[in-house]
C-alpha cells in the first residue's frame, strides 16, 4: 500500500504493509531511528512522535491512520551540530544517561512549549506523564524543560 | 482476515456508506488503541473515523453533545463539559491511562468496547447519557443503561455506528463525581465508582451510583441509591449507603485483586464519591 505523509517537513510516498505500525515505518522505512521501541503497549513513551503537533504513541498507531498527516521526530528538531534548546538543556541538566526515553521526552516537551511557552513545573510534570525513565529520574528532566522554556522565551535558542 | 487498506471518510454519511458497502469486511476505527495491538484486526478495510467530523464537544441548550471520536483528553479538558456541570465525566475522562493515551482513546471507542475497567462508562451511567446510533438507513437513541445491559455488540447492528454521546446538563443542586483505584497511575482500575446526587432542601431527592471494573459489566448500586433518597447527606448516611452498595455489588476476582479486596475498595470509593458529589451538589445553587 502507498502511504503519503510528511515526515519532518518532507513530503514522502512510502510503500508499506497495510498492517504496519507507524513505529516500524518510521524506523525501518523512513530511517528515523530516534523513535524507540519500548513496551509496544503505549505505556512507556519511548516511541512518542508528534502527529500534527500532538504527541502520540507510534506503537499504538497503524501507519495508515496517519495518511496525509505531518509527523515530527527528534531528527526534525535538531542535530548534534545544531541542537534544539530542549536537547541542550537536557544534556546540561544531566538528565540523559542511556538516552532511550529522551527522544519521546523531547517531543512531549516540544508539544507543551508550543502550546504554553511559560509552563509551571506542574505543567511539565503532566506533559511528561507516561514517559518512563529508568536512569536519571524525572527531576532533572523537569528542570531541563523549564530551562529550555526560558531560553526559548528569551529568543536565544534559534528559531525552531 | 487480512487487512488490505484504509478508508478515510470525510463525513459521517461517507463513513456509513463505506460500512454499508462492505458488510463484514469494513470495520470502523476510532483512536485505535484497542484494535492496533490485535494480531488480527478482523477487517479487510479499516474505516478511519478521525476525519469524519465526529469529534464535537459542545453544549447545546441543556444537552452536552460529545462526538464519538472526541478523545478522552478533549472531554476531560472541554470547557463545555465543565459548563454543563458534569464533574463525574471530567473526573473519569481525565483518570484513564496516561495523558498521551487520552489524546488517542476516544469516548465512543471506549464505550463501544465496553472494557470492564473503563473509567468513563460508570460516569456516563450515573449522568444518564444517551447513545446516538446511526446507519445509512436512519438513527436511533439508546439510553446508556440499555446500551450497557444489552451490550454494544448486541445493540449495534451491522452498518451501525455510535456517532454521539448526549449527556443532560446537570440540574440545579446536582453534583457528581468519579474515582478509581488502580495498582499504578497507568494500570487499569480494579474498582471505579461514580455517583450523582440531586438535593432538595437538605435532603437527597435523587441518587445514582454505579461501579465499574468489579465484574465484566458496570453495575448500578440500587441499595446504595435507596439508602440515600429522602435523607440528609450526612456522614452516617453516606457511610451506610456505601456499605449497602459494597454488599450488593457483584464482584469478580482476577490477577489484580481478590473478591474480598475489591469489595473493600468498592465501599471506600463509593463513600468518597458520595462525599464529593454531595459537596458539589450543595455548591450548585442555580
Amino acid at each position: 500500500m502507498k502511504l503519503e505523509l510528511t515526515i519532518n517537513g518532507v513530503p514522502r510516498a512510502l510503500d508499506v504493509a497495510p498492517d504496519a505500525l507507524l513505529l516500524d515505518v518510521l524506523r525501518d522505512v523512513a530511517g528515523c531511528k530516534s523513535v524507540k521501541r519500548g513496551c509496544e503497549a503505549g505505556d512507556c513513551g519511548a516511541c512518542t512522535v508528534l502527529v500534527d503537533g500532538r504527541p502520540l504513541a507510534s506503537c499504538m498507531l497503524l501507519a495508515g491512520q496517519v495518511a496525509g498527516r505531518s509527523i515530527t521526530t527528534v531528527e526534525g528538531l535538531g542535530t548534534p551540530e545544531h541542537p534544539h534548546p530542549l536537547m541542550t538543556a537536557l544534556v546540561e541538566a544531566g538528565a540523559v544517561q542511556c538516552g532511550f526515553c529522551i527522544p519521546g521526552v523531547i517531543l512531549s516537551a516540544k508539544a507543551l512549549l508550543d502550546e504554553n511557552p511559560n509552563p509551571t513545573a506542574a505543567d511539565v510534570r503532566e506533559a511528561l506523564d507516561g514517559h518512563l525513565c529508568r536512569c536519571t529520574g524525572y527531576v532533572k528532566q523537569i528542570e531541563a524543560v523549564l530551562a529550555a522554556a526560558a531560553v526559548l522565551r528569551a529568543g536565544k535558542g534559534g528559531a525552531r | 482476515m487480512k487487512l488490505e487498506g484504509f478508508s478515510h471518510p470525510r463525513s459521517i454519511e461517507e463513513a456509513l456508506a463505506v460500512l454499508a458497502g462492505a458488510p463484514g469486511e469494513a470495520r470502523p476505527l476510532a483512536g485505535g488503541t484497542a484494535v492496533v495491538p490485535m494480531a488480527d484486526r478482523r477487517a479487510r478495510v479499516l474505516v478511519d473515523l478521525s476525519r469524519a467530523g465526529l469529534d464535537t464537544v459542545v453544549l447545546e441548550g441543556d444537552t452536552l453533545r460529545l462526538g464519538a471520536t472526541a478523545t478522552l483528553d478533549a472531554v476531560a479538558r472541554g470547557k463545555a463539559v465543565t459548563d454543563a456541570g458534569l464533574d463525574a465525566l471530567v473526573d473519569a475522562a481525565g483518570a484513564a491511562a496516561s495523558r498521551r493515551l487520552r489524546r488517542q482513546i476516544t469516548l465512543g471507542g471506549n464505550l463501544v468496547g465496553l472494557y470492564p475497567w473503563s473509567d468513563p462508562v460508570p460516569a456516563l451511567v450515573v449522568l444518564g447519557a444517551v447513545v446516538r446510533v446511526r446507519s445509512a438507513a436512519g438513527q436511533r437513541d439508546v439510553p446508556i443503561d440499555d446500551f450497557v445491559a444489552r451490550h454494544p455488540s448486541k445493540v449495534l447492528q451491522p452498518g451501525e455506528l455510535v456517532t454521539e454521546i448526549r449527556v443532560p446538563r446537570a440540574a440545579a443542586r446536582t453534583g457528581s463525581a468519579f474515582l478509581k483505584f488502580a495498582r499504578s497511575a497507568v494500570d487499569y482500575a480494579l474498582c471505579g465508582a461514580a455517583a450523582r446526587l440531586r438535593l432538595d432542601g437538605d435532603v437527597v431527592r435523587e441518587a445514582r451510583v454505579a461501579v465499574g471494573a468489579l465484574r465484566p459489566l458496570p453495575m448500578r448500586l440500587a441499595a446504595a441509591e435507596q439508602a440515600l433518597v429522602g435523607k440528609a447527606p450526612d456522614p452516617a448516611t453516606l457511610v451506610a449507603a456505601a456499605a449497602a452498595g459494597a454488599a450488593e455489588a457483584e464482584v469478580s476476582a482476577d490477577f489484580r485483586a481478590s473478591v474480598e479486596y475489591r469489595r473493600e475498595v468498592c465501599g471506600v470509593l463509593v463513600r468518597r464519591v458520595l462525599e464529593t458529589a454531595a459537596r458539589r451538589a450543595a455548591g450548585r445553587s442555580a
